[in-house]
């Protein structure tokens, strides 16, 4: 099988179509503007030809998680729990003001701990939706989640597991 | 001569080049990268004392997760299947993240609670680091140091706020660096993050 697939990125591409001359197996060539699939062989020409950047070669199998110590996933999930107390805290501050420049300060302060929080979950365990780990939480959460199930299971379906 | 750092962006002041003494600098004098006051510079100390290295025991065990922390999980998956083009599950994700976030508890509280917590979580944060370079994890080194820098920002706004009040918000526009979660407060953002250094796309205007 092949290690990778071309992705053209629709926002910068320019239409110059010289990816369309080199792709050997026709796969760049394609009505719907994305490259087509399930002909590319992922031997990167059209990337190498392309004027604008616009494509990307993505690995087919994304590389395994690197795994962490149980001790630095607390350590990570601890100060991430901080984070929540104080975005818990701020999301009731910003319920309770008609001030809108104050609102405005909540709402970063919101934001710039979710951003961090996001940051600290990657690292404790689930970086890559391929990976095992997330596997697992989405087969947890299906029977737990029953108004989400559908999605859950789209989701289990589309995402192949790497490891 | 000394050195400063500025905890934020890191943004180095040397005496020895120049022309003022930082000691010397005026009080409302700012970090001409990031714009923290001179609050946020500490001196750089020559021999630097070695990163401490430790492992901090918890006992608390892992137990199911909550839906704050679901909350996020789902919200950062979404983010990484952004990254490899998957725009479906991207948004499944999304609405995983929404479906959790709509049962997140809301806390009464205060901005003196918030700036305990901040507090706890710097030395949360400084464990944590001794923890993973004692079992040399540099993935967990590298995010706890942008959420050491991102924790110290709130900290500096959170005493900027206490002391001038609506004044330091006053007619002026907000901004969230979607990247590393960096705050200017200002009419036009940098052409750069100052801490993260992505262009200034990423740097969202709070509405
Ligand atoms: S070569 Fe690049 S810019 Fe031209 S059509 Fe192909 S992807 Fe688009
Ligand atoms: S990687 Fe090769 S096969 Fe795939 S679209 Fe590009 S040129 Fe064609
Ligand atoms: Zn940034």
């Amino acid at each position: 099988m092949a290690k990778f697939h071309a992705y053209r990125n629709l926002k910068i591409c320019t239409k110059d179509c010289l990816c369309l001359f080199v792709c050997p197996t026709g796969a760049a060539d394609n009505e719907t503007g994305q490259i087509d699939f399930t002909k590319c062989i992922g031997c990167g020409a059209c990337a190498n030809a392309c004027p604008s950047r616009a494509i990307t070669l993505i690995p087919n199998k994304m590389p395994s998680q690197q795994p962490h110590d149980e001790k630095v996933v607390k350590a990570l999930f601890k100060v991430a729990n901080t984070k929540i107390e104080q975005i818990k805290i701020l999301k009731g501050l910003l319920q309770n003001t008609k001030e809108e420049q104050e609102q405005k300060l909540y709402k970063a302060l919101i934001h710039a701990n979710k951003v961090g929080i996001e940051d600290l979950m990657r690292e404790a365990g689930y970086m890559l939706p391929e990976s095992k780990n997330t596997h697992e939480l989405l087969e947890e959460l299906k029977e737990k989640t029953p108004s989400k199930k559908e999605e859950i299971i789209k989701l289990l379906e589309k995402l192949e597991v790497n490891e | 001569m000394k050195k400063y750092r500025c905890v934020i962006c890191g943004y180095i002041y040397d005496d020895a080049v120049e022309k003022v003494k930082f000691e010397d600098l005026p009080d409302d004098w700012t970090c001409p990268l990031c714009g923290s006051p001179k609050s946020a510079f500490e001196e750089v100390k020559e021999e630097q004392t070695n990163e401490k290295e430790e492992v901090v025991e918890d006992d608390e065990d892992l137990r199911t997760l909550t839906n704050e922390e679901l909350t996020y999980i789902c919200s950062n998956l979404a983010k990484a299947c952004e990254k490899e083009y998957k725009e479906e599950e991207q948004n499944l994700f999304l609405e995983l993240s929404k479906h959790f976030e709509e049962k997140m508890k809301i806390v009464e509280g205060t901005l003196e609670n918030i700036k305990e917590l901040n507090e706890q979580e710097n030395k949360e944060i400084k464990d944590a680091f001794s923890t993973a370079t004692k079992l040399e994890d540099r993935g967990a080194k590298r995010v706890l140091t942008w959420a050491e820098k991102t924790s110290n920002m709130t900290k500096l706004i959170l005493d900027n706020y206490k002391e001038k009040g609506l004044d330091y918000i006053k007619n002026t526009k907000i901004w969230v660096c979607d990247i590393c979660g960096f705050i200017y407060i200002g009419d036009t953002p940098p052409k750069v993050c100052p801490v993260c250094k992505v262009p200034s796309l990423k740097i969202l205007e709070v509405k």
